[in-house]
């Protein structure tokens, strides 16, 4: 039964643990927001049926299986095609007034299984962009192989094609997916066109610049250092006058780089760099 | 994070279909002078969420507003928590979080209480309205485990009794009550 287990993490025992993982595993989960940490953790325990979080604590750092069950439950892996259909909208404006002729260099950080690069590319195709490329990167490598599969389970389509008609942009869905078995496969002439890496944003990405850079629903799971380190990193990236976005929730306002940017959208989250 | 707590105790609601009704009957009987943060899960169409927020504002004397991701959570406020996140309490703050949806809602109820049980322990105090699912059960559960109060409307006068029968299955509640009593007896329950 669910109630013999104790659920409570003290947070002194919360920060060793951490620590340990890091100097264990070599991944640095040490700022983290605790509160997320602390659901994992619990989801996990109650999963395992461990009684105590000092009991699971000792299993995850002795056993390596143990650590890559806990290590897939923190990495953030929620994505939909085209979530929020109206931040897509206003992207859509925002790029309407860029030359069509120039070609635009797109990072999509933490992408988890991709959907965020699939709904950009469908932007990017649909407005005629003629020279484009996207990086689409994650932390967790086992995720970043599923997205450069270019697939959708057929489940999530109803979904999906319900935030596709919300854009009002007569995206043609079926121009770029078809269907095998149950799943929708992006066309290889579009999924070439996407460069999957593995990346954490704790470390600078080594490329060219990019023009627009969407990083979105990521820092509200970051402490506010490590929110500063990863925005700093992205700015690093990004282009004089290129466009960065993040989660409806997140804001650049009480970070480091803010005076660098100029706020194109307040709602959506949308940034220009100076 | 270092704790800025602004509260003594708090007190979740979680809703669901009729919820609307529900939690304006409940709000309108609470005073102004109430000394608890109240945080709201309820589920909802993301467009209705603007609008329901004003018009509970005309109803109650405390403020209602959507809440923002490390909100520092104040007495006499009524939070609620945004739709397509899950919300989370960490030492006096709302966390907005965006993991999967949890009994297909997001918010989730269970999400919620999990995480209120066991950061405010016996200073938390669950309430479950109307709704026609079973989130919240385990939630509840969580928090009467961990010390806290739990308040269920009674599923005989509820306008959706599925959510608040599954919890009076899951635990022996402190109390069900009409929703023309549960104002009062929040106010009671908080004016230490």
């Amino acid at each position: 039964m669910a109630s013999k287990i104790d659920l409570e993490i003290n947070d002194k025992e919360l920060q060793i643990f951490l620590e340990d993982i890091w100097t264990t595993y070599n991944i640095d989960f040490r700022e983290y927001g605790k509160a997320h940490i602390k659901r994992r953790i619990r989801h996990r325990m109650t999963v395992s049926k461990w009684q105590t979080f000092t009991e699971f604590k000792t299993d995850v750092l002795q056993k390596q299986n143990s650590f890559i069950d806990l290590f897939k439950d923190f990495s953030i892996n929620v994505t939909e095609l085209f979530r929020d259909p109206e931040f897509y909208q206003k992207l859509y404006q925002i790029l309407s007034v860029s030359q069509k002729e120039k070609p635009i260099n797109v990072w999509i950080s933490a992408c988890a299984s991709g959907e965020e690069a699939f709904s950009v590319l469908m932007l990017l195709e649909h407005f005629n962009i003629s020279y484009y490329q996207i990086v689409a990167s994650d932390f967790n490598p086992e995720i970043i192989s599923q997205a450069s599969r270019g697939s959708i389970h057929f489940s999530k389509m109803k979904d999906y094609l319900k935030n596709l008609e919300k854009t009002d942009l007569g995206i043609d869905f079926e121009k770029y997916f078809t269907k095998h078995d149950t799943y929708y496969v992006l066309k290889n002439q579009y999924l070439e066109k996407i460069h999957f890496v593995t990346h954490n944003l704790i470390h600078e990405l080594e490329s060219p610049k990019f023009d627009l850079i969407l990083c979105r629903n990521i820092l509200i799971y970051f402490e506010k250092n490590l929110q500063n380190t990863a925005v700093n990193h992205l700015t690093n990236s990004l282009n004089a006058e290129g466009i960065l976005c993040l989660g409806a929730k997140e804001s650049l306002r009480f970070l480091q780089v803010f005076p660098k940017y100029n706020t194109i959208d307040q709602t959506h989250k949308i940034y220009q760099k100076k | 994070m270092s704790s800025n707590k602004k509260y003594h105790q708090l007190v979740v609601i979680g809703a669901s279909a009729g919820g609307i009704n529900a939690v304006k009957q409940v709000l309108s009987r609470i005073p102004m002078d109430f000394n608890a943060p109240i945080v709201i899960a309820q589920h909802m169409n993301s467009f209705m969420n603007m609008f329901f927020i004003d018009y509970l504002n005309t109803y109650t004397s405390l403020k209602v507003k959507e809440a923002n991701h490390m909100e520092l959570l104040l007495p006499r406020r009524v939070y609620y928590i945004p739709p397509n996140y899950h919300g989370l309490v960490e030492k006096g703050r709302l966390i907005l979080n965006a993991d999967a949806k949890v009994n297909y809602s997001r918010p989730s109820i269970d999400v919620l209480f999990e995480s209120v049980a066991l950061e405010e322990n016996e200073n938390a105090i669950g309430v479950i309205l109307s709704g026609a699912n079973s989130d919240g059960a385990y939630g509840m559960k969580l928090i009467k485990q961990y010390g806290g109060s739990t308040i269920i409307q009674n599923p005989k006068s509820a306008e959706f009794s599925v959510m608040p029968s599954a919890s009076v299955m899951a635990i022996k509640p402190d109390h069900i009550l009409d929703l023309q009593d549960i104002g009062a007896h929040l106010l009671k329950a908080t004016s230490l």
